[in-house]
């Protein structure tokens, strides 16, 4: 038996699925999914794994497998700052340009200029002398006892990650190699800029330079996370290493990867990967117009004409996410943010947090059915304390006309869910494809929620929910399934 | 859905529409002017003008475009072309439903002329495409004036087919059923955008207040503001005629408009709903409200800066006179004016041109944000330097904060930048940058910012030559370094602890 276990690690929930990939259609053995807050990636993976039934040759021996995880914790990483700050290596003359050169955030009248942060401590940033030339040559060699100098430092600091970004290191590494190899030697942990593979068409300079600072904020909290998932793997196989025909990989933004790969680096864009090359599948034998993956961390669209390896949700004009903020801004009433509340503490829902999403909006309209390991974490008095927030919201909105009447939670939930609705609809009609004849299929823990209330705004379209496949025909496919079905066929052939 | 959410979908939707393009609005052919993204403050009202004014010239059909910069008929600046395309929602039909207005920004001739023409050529209202088919012969003939900017063509080009792209997918939208663009939803939208703008207002001190000043270039600037409940009325009788600085009356709008928003800290649609509670009185003939021939470069950016600054300063006296001396919120360390444009040009064609801003005043509440710039919508502030490197002769020496350039404070001003380079080919270094020699002011005991400057150390020498004059222009060879320092803001209150008087020798 050729077993497949892949693992989705969203943002605040983690999700495994059990494949039996022995037949040309891989049956699904299991499926589960569980709150990270509440129950660690280890002990959870633990269960899972346990779901498969042991056997082949004789008794209780565990024959062949794959352990595939997706990851997207780098992103609660990076957006609850949890990583660990770096220390930071420049070019000489460049060190305070990298938070200067951020992208503006804040509105063009707005009272002070924000930019998007970067985790970097200014004390942690140091400039390297060397320095290369926009044509790739050496202007200036990088000293060593600089370098000696900076490692004395960086062990006084206690650091232990090291990003290295050097002007036209893309061009010619040399000097970032040789400050990474030094500092390995002493036991930093290094992520140099010119190992970043550049996307064509992004601003590759300052995503690069960004990127790389990033992914060494991520490193310890992420070896924290692969340690985690290969000691469920050991408890299960009983062995220290994965043994005999078992396995572990991971998707990276170019397919499935060895787990020798595990990094930062590696795992940004696994998951949409994983859903991309799932998506090919449906998209195809459905004849499908567009995949709307209503996911918990993130609404994605996909379209058959969207190359393997673009991206395919920026073709949508709207960014959706069902734990969007709701409050006062432009408008004179509440509206639908542009940050999203994540799930850690989560909606109000959950009851423990003060900050009204649309989540709580389709809870208190009735909007949300059992949804599997987040259903759960609903509180029960949580619907009072939602509408009390609205109503308050509401009153604010008539404070200033005098003839209102008072406001009614639910009108303004109705209202509210047109709204995130209508940013649906607009993201469909926004891309630029034929819908005649063809249905737009949705997926994800949150599509049974809004498909009704899509095909009621959008009656002229057909949709269709996509379902899981063999025994649990009841459930639609969540974050990565059959994604993993597929991509376990590859598997041989890259080499995992 | 009720007017108010489906109000916001709409503004998501023009919001979204427009997102690549920089600076862009939709009017109605009748003039109602329904959204507007502006990238400077001087776009604010002159966008949606010209927009309007092409539209009534030329009475544009579905798919046509004009094209115009001029100042005088709602432009800002010869560098920049306004391009306007008319969008019918039935294809078949040549008759409208929106405009579509898209500006684009290219490098101004420095050093500033006296006369509009010395700053480039001149384009009044003119068609420029018709039912999608563009006029390359009219296009090619404007790009081949002498004073037209070099890459004129190529970028007017990309505007339009980013123009089509917009009207495609607002087409698309339009033919879904239920669709939201329609026109009943504008009229509901524009309602909704008028209660926004009074919410901002009910914050507003009410009362009248008279400031007046003498700008760092010699005008005299006089405002008399009015809030009342339901208008702002900013009356500019008795300031100087033009001199130094020209701006046309709607530029001037605009100033007043960023002035009101930023003091406030919240943001509010832009449309005919919203402007209807501002009133900008700027008499002919003042430097406020200026007239062909007069060159505008100045004026649409130091300019609009200085007229700005006075606006903020008129509404924190205004609040202080009713709160009997209360410390006003609204105050801040004043921000070095507009954000200085330096060129270096090495041939005919090959120029390469940066914007630097300084650091913005400190207020009550917070320090000033560093390299923040005045009042511009752009993606970054500071360049991409391996760009750079690798399009042009430049070697960069140093991209950073400028140290200890804002003034000293209870909250400290914002630092301006420090952009140092050695040249590889010979060139000249042109520059317009009113903040120059001039330190920003701090409030309440908050010291001053240090001035801009720039410094070159020329090739094999060591001694510093440096410039504080607001524009000119110098030769330079391969090997000279130059440094361009951008002002710090000011500071708020006194500092603790601190005994210097707050001048700082610059780095």
């Amino acid at each position: 038996m050729s077993k497949v276990l892949g693992l989705v690690i969203g943002e605040s929930f983690a999700e495994a699925v059990g494949l039996d990939t022995a037949s040309p259609r891989p049956a699904q053995l299991f499926r589960q999914r569980w709150y990270l807050p509440k129950k660690s990636l280890t002990e959870g993976l633990r269960e899972a794994l346990r779901n498969f039934p042991k056997g082949g040759g004789s008794g209780d021996e565990i024959v062949g497998g794959t352990i595939l995880v997706a990851s997207n914790s780098w992103r609660r990483i990076l957006d609850k700052n949890l990583g660990r700050s770096p220390a930071v290596i420049v070019s000489r003359g460049f060190e305070s340009w990298l938070k200067l050169h951020q992208p503006i955030s804040s509105a063009i009248f707005a009272r002070r200029t924000e930019r998007r942060s970067l985790p970097i401590d200014d004390d942690f940033v140091f400039a390297a002398s060397g320095r290369i030339s926009a044509s790739g040559e050496i202007v200036v060699a990088q000293p060593i006892e600089e370098l000696e100098f900076l490692a004395a430092k960086l062990e006084l600091l206690k650091v232990k990650d090291v990003a290295v970004t050097l002007m036209h290191a893309d061009l010619n590494p040399t000097h970032e190699k040789s400050i990474a190899e030094f500092l390995k030697a002493k036991g930093f942990r290094v992520v140099c800029s010119h190992e970043l593979a550049l996307q064509a068409g992004s601003d590759q300079k300052t995503d690069r330079f960004r990127e790389t600072i990033e992914n060494a904020f991520l490193t310890s909290t992420l070896l924290d996370e692969k340690e985690q998932i290969e000691n469920a793997a050991k408890s299960y196989l009983g062995t220290d290493e994965p043994s005999g025909d078992w396995q572990l990989g991971l998707w990276s933004a170019s397919g499935p990867l060895p787990w020798s790969q595990y990094s930062a680096a590696a795992l940004r864009g696994g998951v949409k990967k994983a859903l991309r090359t799932f998506w090919r599948g449906p998209l195809q034998d459905r004849k499908a117009a567009a995949g709307l993956h209503c996911g918990l961390d993130q609404f994605l669209l996909f379209t058959k004409d969207l190359s393997q390896d673009s991206d395919a949700d920026t073709h949508t004009i709207f960014d959706l996410r069902p734990t969007a903020l709701i409050r006062h801004g432009l408008w004179p009433f509440p509206s639908i943010a542009e940050d999203a509340a994540g799930w850690t503490p989560g909606p109000m829902a959950f009851g423990k947090s003060q900050q009204l999403a649309v989540f709580d909006v389709l809870h208190v309209l009735g909007r949300l059915g059992e949804i599997d390991a987040v259903s759960s974490l609903i509180h029960e008095k949580s619907r009072q304390r939602i509408l009390e927030s609205l109503m308050s919201l509401g009153k604010s909105q008539s404070a200033l006309d005098l003839k209102a009447r008072p406001p009614d939670p639910l009108q303004i939930a109705a209202n509210l869910e047109r709204a995130f609705v209508e940013r649906c609809a607009l993201a469909l009609v926004a891309l630029p494809i034929d819908f005649k004849d063809s249905p737009v299929v949705l997926s994800g823990p949150l599509a049974p929620a809004i498909l009704p209330l899509l095909a009621r705004r959008r009656a002229d379209l057909r949709f269709e929910l996509l379902r899981a496949g063999s025994g649990r025909a009841e459930l639609p496919i969540d974050e990565s399934l059959e994604a993993f079905a597929a991509a376990s066929a590859n598997l041989a052939e890259s080499g995992v | 859905m009720s007017s108010s959410n489906q109000s916001e979908s709409l503004s998501r939707l023009f919001g979204g529409a427009l997102r690549n393009l920089d600076s862009a609005a939709l009017v109605q052919p009748d003039g109602t002017i329904l959204f507007v993204q502006p990238k400077t403050a001087a776009d604010v009202a002159t966008l949606p003008q010209a927009t309007i004014l092409c539209h009534r010239y030329l009475t544009l059909q579905n798919r046509d475009v004009a094209v115009t910069n001029d100042p005088y008929s709602g432009g800002t600046l010869a560098s920049d072309f306004t391009l306007v395309m008319g969008l019918g929602f039935h294809p078949k039909e040549r008759n409208i439903d929106l405009l579509i207005a898209a500006r684009i920004s290219l490098n101004p001739r420095l050093p500033a002329a006296e006369k509009l023409d010395g700053e480039g050529v001149r384009v009044p209202p003119m068609p420029l495409a018709q039912a999608g088919v563009l006029n390359r012969e009219l296009l090619t003939a404007i790009a081949a004036h002498p004073l037209a900017p070099q890459d004129l063509f190529a970028r007017v080009e990309a505007a339009i087919e980013q123009l089509s792209q917009t009207a495609d997918l607002l087409t698309r939208i339009s033919r879904e059923p239920g669709s939201i663009l329609r026109a009943l939803n504008f009229q509901n939208y524009l309602k909704d955008s008028g209660r926004a703008f009074e919410t901002l207002m009910a914050k507003l001190p009410l009362g009248s207040v008279n400031v007046s000043t003498t700008l760092s270039s010699g005008e005299m600037l006089k405002l008399h503001l009015k809030i009342s409940e339901e208008r702002l009325l900013f009356d500019f009788a008795g300031s100087d005629n033009s001199t130094a600085f020209a701006l046309t009356e709607l530029a001037t709008f605009g100033a007043c408009w960023a002035a009101i928003i930023s003091t406030l800290g919240e943001s509010v649609p832009i449309n005919s709903a919203t402007f209807e509670h501002l009133q900008v009185s700027a008499p002919s003939r003042t430097f406020l409200s200026a007239s062909a021939p007069r060159a505008t470069l100045r004026g649409m950016t130091e300019g609009i800066a200085s007229v700005g600054r006075v606006v903020q300063d008129a509404l924190c006296t205004l609040q202080s006179k009713l709160q009997s001396k209360q410390q006003s919120g609204f105050r801040t360390g004043s921000s070095p004016s507009g954000v200085g444009i330096f060129q270096l040009v090495f041939s005919d064609t090959l120029m390469f041109s940066l914007q630097v801003p300084g650091g913005s005043g400190a207020a009550v509440n917070a320090s000033g944000s560093d390299v923040a710039g005045t009042w511009s919508r752009q993606e970054r502030f500071l360049p991409d330097p391996e760009a750079i490197e690798r399009a042009f002769p430049i070697h960069w020496l140093e991209i950073a904060k400028r140290p200890d350039s804002g003034g000293a404070g209870r909250n400290s001003g914002g630092h301006g930048a420090i952009l140092a380079l050695e040249l590889r080919q010979d060139c000249e270094l042109r520059w317009l940058d009113g903040s120059l020699g001039r330190k920003s002011s701090g409030v309440d005991g908050g010291r001053p910012g240090i001035p801009g400057a720039i410094e070159i150390i020329r090739a094999g020498k060591t001694d510093r030559d440096e410039h504080r004059e607001p524009e000119g222009k110098t030769a330079l060879r391969a090997g000279d370094r130059v440094y361009i320092l951008s002002g710090g803001g000011g500071g708020f209150g006194a500092p603790v602890n601190d005994k210097d008087d707050g001048d700082h020798a610059p780095p």
